[in-house]
């Protein structure tokens, strides 16, 4: 399973886009990333790239 | 960490807080927060309430385990997949975000005085208190079972550890050629999708190593209650001939020596019988007039969990009334705690409670050890309707059960018990 810690924002937020937009082929993560904002996704890949690798 | 380095650093976090005693001024002003209950919701209000508050709430944990088993993926220790060990987990890992944990079981609440009251004896003051007890049995649905000693024969295995050891052993000491018969109770219970898990997972064991026996699933539901279509399949097709349901079968009682089912119209005789009972919020949560939705479960604030009944005092997991479509998980309840956590910091710190809380909930299923399939969901909350609403679009289930979701379900696994417990 590939972490997200210190993975780059702006990668992580297009990741959650084609996953809402049907883009990347998914099992739940179409499904999850549906339910979020853009401010929202921003947020959260701004969060993940924050984290320090463990 | 080795043992000894642990030790000097228990012994040095006790010298400074022996340092601490000099200045008062400050312990004085520290808001205490009393988390009761260590599940899902109560291990990680804990942790995230010490963590986000940095020191600035003293943070007590009052757990009656000492150690942590987890629901998710214990049908799997029924189906002989999984040892209990291997989803047993301590709770020391909260002690780096600065939880004092004590075990112990609460016993009473009194809100004017703001204090609980522990078995001990012991009473403990709080500025906020957080209840997290998970549900009750509801015995006096199942009047043979009100008796103590009938529960250790007629078992549930409906939370986590020494049930699930013990009627995994019964499936085991089960002769080839035998049924088992659980029953579902009405909902709303704990984890919907689980009792029909259940059943696949001890029909692999069957088709396995006990090829003349059967499960018959006796539901009092009129349908299966999640992901019917993926159940059907598996009972339809590679668990063919060893899964029989049952809708509509509401149990009136059990014959405890005849390990028989009393359903309306006819009784169902097994060999092993596993009755899952009706539930409500537990004990101490319906204490204090806080089960104000059908005297059974408790209805709360989404901004913040706090009980509508009692000021100051928060309710979290399968012990609160849900919004619709909110499902009882330990998803759920881990993302309810974190709600509750940064609102209970706010509101002691002086910060602002978040008005637009969102929750997510992933919930995989084994129809097989290698077959997962899974339930998500989006909730946003409503200002208009002050409840928590499926975001449109979002969430699903899987179209079938597959051997990719069982990589991402244990992975699931690992991540939820990380983020809860360490």
């Amino acid at each position: 399973m590939p972490g997200l810690a210190g993975r780059d924002k702006s990668e992580l937020v297009r990741l959650m886009r084609d996953f809402r937009d049907g883009r990347r082929p998914a099992t739940i993560m179409r499904q999850l990333a549906r339910g979020y904002t853009d401010a929202e996704i921003e947020a959260a890949a701004a969060y993940f790239a924050a984290q320090k690798t463990p | 960490m080795t043992r000894g380095r642990r030790d000097f650093l228990r012994a040095a976090s006790v010298a400074v807080a022996g340092a601490l005693v000099s200045r008062p001024i400050r312990a004085a002003k520290t808001a205490s927060v009393i988390v009761v209950g260590g599940g899902f919701a109560g291990a990680t209000a804990a942790k995230y309430l010490g963590k986000w508050s940095a020191g600035a709430l003293r943070v007590t944990l009052v757990e009656r385990a000492s150690a942590f088993v987890s629901c998710p993926l214990s049908n799997l220790v029924l189906g002989g997949m999984k040892e209990i060990a291997e989803l047993t987990f301590p709770y020391d890992g909260l002690d780096r975000w600065g939880v004092r944990r004590i075990t112990g079981e609460a016993t009473a609440i009194d809100p004017v005085a703001r204090t609980l009251k522990l078995a001990g004896g012991e009473t403990l003051r709080y500025d906020r208190l957080i209840l997290s007890p998970g549900m009750d049995f509801d015995w006096d649905a199942i009047p043979s079972l009100k008796d103590p000693p009938a529960r250790e024969k007629i078992l549930h295995a409906w939370k986590a550890g020494p049930q699930t050891v013990a009627l995994r052993r019964q499936l085991e000491a089960m002769p080839d050629g035998g049924v088992f018969a659980m029953h579902v109770p009405l909902a709303p219970y704990r984890c919907p999708p689980a009792p029909y898990e259940r059943a696949c997972l001890v029909a692999q064991y069957f088709a396995a190593r006990k090829k003349r026996s059967k499960v018959i699933v006796l539901d009092a539901n009129e349908d299966v209650q999640a992901e019917k279509a993926l159940f059907l399949a598996a009972w339809n097709g590679a668990y063919k001939g060893y899964v029989e349901y049952r809708p509509n079968s509401g149990l009136t009682d059990v014959d405890v020596a005849a390990l028989t089912a009393k359903l309306d119209f006819e009784d169902v005789r097994a060999d092993v019988l596993n009755v899952i009972p009706p539930q409500r919020a537990g004990a101490i949560a319906r204490s204090s007039g806080m089960a104000n939705a059908n005297g059974r479960f408790c209805q709360v604030d989404f901004l913040t969990y706090e009980s509508t009944a009692q000021p100051n005092i928060h309710i979290l997991g399968d012990a609160i009334q849900p919004a619709s479509l909110m499902p009882r998980s330990g998803h759920m309840a881990n993302q309810q705690a974190k709600v509750c956590a940064a609102a209970v910091a706010a509101l002691l710190t002086g910060g602002e409670v978040n008005r637009l809380p969102v929750l997510t909930s992933a919930c995989y299923s084994y129809l097989s050890e290698r077959e997962v399939a899974h339930i998500a969901s989006v909730h946003r909350y409503d200002p208009a309707t002050r409840t928590m609403s499926v975001v449109p679009g979002s969430g699903g289930a899987s179209p079938a059960a597959n051997a990719e979701e069982a990589a991402y379900a244990a992975a699931w696994a690992e991540n939820i018990w990380a983020d809860t417990l360490t």
